[in-house]
């Protein structure tokens, strides 16, 4: 799949959705630190676990975060990849409207060469 | 990385002169049948009955794009203003990101620019803006940290 010909992918849609909450994007820069469980995520918050868990749903879903099973411990990881999508949308819009401006330049040459 | 500062400012995406006058490329930015041809550069094609264009403020700009492997999307825009044959903005509401082109006279031809910013919070519903620079700074900060150990792969 060429780099996102007009629209982000819904992936990064949800991405930006998730993170247009503040406790998430904190959930994010503390995953940037290391691996987390879902009750060392919350202690620095002033929220439950269950509150917490919501959050980390959210951004499970969305691909940010996954969860792993180590014994009884659940811990929570941030997935890189998905993050750095973000940083490069910039760059796959310019790629996807220079490509396009190709196809408008090639298409006023041909219109007008009939003219 | 300036990618923080470019997600939030107003960012210059393209600049192209083109061999037609302003009132053309205006047409060919509003016109169902020209937006078909081009819309989708060398990657997708854009079906040409797909596109509508309700060229209005508040109107509605929608085409569909087809990938080679025949994936089809649906998108999407809303015009903000029309200002004919110079500026055109549009809004895509399922990204909050705005769309501002520019056409002037130059030489015996057009220079078109294209601008995208995304909307500021207040503007959207559940977007995020102001907080990319501290993910992106999150993500500088996850790399420093595993700098010295490999990436472990996702299961």
């Amino acid at each position: 799949m060429p780099p996102s010909l007009a629209a982000p992918g819904s992936d990064l849609d949800s991405s930006f959705a998730a993170l247009g909450d503040p406790v998430r994007r904190a959930l994010v820069s503390r995953l940037a630190q290391g691996d987390a469980t879902v009750g060392e995520l919350a202690e620095p918050f002033d929220l439950t676990p269950q509150a917490i868990s919501h959050h980390v749903g959210v951004l499970r879903r969305c691909g940010l975060v996954e969860q792993r099973r180590e014994g009884a411990r659940r811990p929570c990881r941030l997935r890189v990849h998905q993050l750095s999508l973000i940083g490069t949308w910039i760059d796959d819009q310019r790629r996807a409207w220079n490509d396009r401006l190709d196809a408008l330049e090639q298409h006023l040459t041909d219109d007008g060469a009939v003219r | 990385m300036t990618t923080s500062a470019d997600l939030r400012d107003d960012e210059l995406i393209a600049k192209r002169h083109l061999p037609a006058g302003p009132e053309r490329v205006w047409a060919a930015f509003t016109s169902p049948e020209s937006i078909a041809v081009f819309w989708g550069g060398s990657h997708a094609t854009v079906p040409p009955e797909s596109v509508t264009v309700d060229l209005r403020p508040g109107g509605e700009f929608a085409l569909d794009t087809r990938a080679p492997d025949g994936a089809t999307h649906r998108l999407r825009f809303v015009y903000m203003s029309i200002n004919a044959p110079h500026e055109l903005v549009f809004d895509e509401p399922t990204t909050g990101l705005r769309t501002t082109i520019v056409v002037r006279p130059a030489g015996d031809g057009t220079d078109l620019t294209v601008h995208q910013r995304r909307l500021p919070p207040e503007l959207r519903t559940a977007r995020a803006a102001d907080g990319l620079a501290s993910i992106i700074d999150a993500l500088a900060a996850h790399l420093q940290h595993h700098e010295a150990t490999p990436e472990r792969r996702a299961p």
